[in-house]
């Protein structure tokens, strides 16, 4: 199984970002959450990481099940459970979040150590991710020497490193020109024919088609519509098929 | 210029030297102390170092010397206490002085360049199953000490400068030995033009040691 979300909610203040979401996502599916800013497609994608707590609903992810409002128990104890999901899923951030203090290799080989791989294990895998990801002469670069999409590429090796189940993605291609844009689509194609599961958020359509093997349409925190790739030829809802023309 | 001052002022040299190493290590000590009293937000502690911070700020090292030296004589407690044989040196006040005054800032500078990390870094360390603890220690600490050392740079040289107060209390450091000069042969241009030229001697190689290590541990700001 892979991600199944049932009538998760969230408010911010008395601001109601999302509202009952259900979803379900077979394993090695790529999910796009397309919509416009402010749909509440990002809060959702952190939700899955639990990098942001719903207030409601329940979330079954890698195996690993989790309801809200979670029981009093020792905050210890969702902490670590937290972190061991977080282990499973691993996340791709718009801006990237490479550590600008550390090299490239550092940046790759810093969590996976922690988490008791040997140091020549972390880096002989460091080195076969940065080779696949075209960056085997960035190894000892500072991430604030590379380009935008030299970065990212660094960022989707560093999530890589620890073999997740899943892998997000927020707005992956936001901050990049057009032609990058391709690589980052050949990247997420090769990495789905590897068999991971991917959520990838976007509010660009074209990007959208070329990746998407399943699309969930949110609209105002609301999931409009959803089903597989086949919408994008034929929308089921007004909305959907508007959103589509722009 | 008289060149046989040279000898005489240098015999305080290492005295200078030793007040601002040992200053120095005793301050950064008790501000990675107060840092983290602080970033854990430990009531009563915290409540305590601000007042620290405050006092140690808020008034001149000149005053904090006298206070420390002078200041524990007045009480028979302090004077019958196991404290006496230290409070009772001059070595120790200033040394005592100017840690506390340095921590204090130190301290200010330390707390600063953490909150100056971006959260980017902290949910990096999230998303990637780190725990709060593994995150502060192995990445948002280290970044943000490569980030404090421009500051703390001048923070050791302000030390060392501040050590020549030391003499106002009987210490025979640098400054001591050229007022004893300057009180022997009334050569005052020159004797202190002396000491001062042996204060920036020291600055400088103070500051190019600084640089050496700023350059290496901040080249990832550079490219």
């Amino acid at each position: 199984m892979g991600i199944a979300v049932q009538s998760l909610s969230k408010s911010f203040g008395g601001h109601q970002v999302l509202r009952d979401i259900s979803f379900s996502i077979s394993k090695g599916e790529t999910t796009v959450l397309l919509g416009s800013s402010g749909a509440g497609k990002s809060t959702l994608l952190r939700m899955l990481n639990l990098l942001e707590s719903p207030d409601q609903g329940s979330l079954h992810i890698a195996d690993m099940a989790f309801s809200f409002p979670q029981k009093k128990s020792p905050s210890s104890n969702a902490s670590t459970k937290a972190c061991q999901l977080r282990r499973k899923v691993g996340m791709v951030f718009q801006q990237y979040h490479l550590w600008p203090h550390m090299t490239v290799l550092e940046n790759l080989m810093e969590a996976p150590v922690q988490q008791g791989m040997s140091k020549a294990e972390a880096r002989d895998k460091a080195m076969g991710l940065l080779e696949r990801m075209g960056l085997p002469d960035k190894v000892n670069a500072w991430p604030s020497s590379l380009s935008g999409g030299q970065q990212q590429r660094v960022a989707i090796a560093r999530a890589l490193m620890l073999s997740p189940e899943v892998l997000l993605f927020d707005e992956p291609t936001a901050a990049l020109d057009p032609a990058i844009t391709n690589q980052v689509v050949e990247i997420i194609n090769e990495l789905q024919a590897s068999g991971i599961t991917m959520v990838v958020v976007t509010h660009e359509v074209d990007f959208a088609r070329k990746i998407a093997s399943r699309v969930v349409y949110l609209e105002n925190g609301e999931i409009v519509e959803q089903g597989t790739a086949e919408r994008f030829t034929a929308p089921q809802t007004g909305a959907f098929k508007r959103y589509l023309q722009h | 210029m008289n060149m046989d001052y040279l000898p005489e002022l240098l015999k305080g040299f290492g005295t200078t030297l030793e007040l601002t190493l040992v200053s120095l290590f005793t301050g950064l000590m008790l501000a990675i102390l107060f840092t983290i009293v602080l970033s854990l937000k430990v009531r009563a502690l915290s409540w305590l170092v601000k007042l620290q911070i405050l006092l140690f700020t808020g008034t001149p090292l000149l005053i904090q010397i006298f206070l420390i030296y002078y200041g524990p004589a007045q009480f028979d407690v302090i004077k019958n206490s196991v404290l006496w044989p230290w409070l009772s040196q001059p070595w120790f006040c200033a040394m005592l002085a100017l840690a506390l005054n340095s921590a204090a800032y130190s301290t200010l500078l330390f707390k600063g360049a953490i909150d100056a990390v971006p959260n980017s870094d902290w949910e990096a360390c999230m998303a990637l199953g780190m725990t709060h603890r593994q995150a502060l220690l192995r990445v948002i600490l280290p970044h943000a000490a490569r980030r404090a050392l421009p500051a703390y740079g001048n923070e050791v040289i302000l030390v060392m400068k501040g050590s020549s107060l030391a003499s106002t209390i009987t210490l025979m450091d640098l400054m001591g030995y050229a007022a004893r000069l300057n009180a022997q042969t009334y050569d005052t241009l020159t004797v202190f033009t002396m000491a001062g030229l042996i204060y920036l001697t020291m600055t400088g190689v103070l500051t190019l040691l600084i640089r050496l290590m700023e350059h290496k541990v901040l080249a990832f700001s550079r490219s």
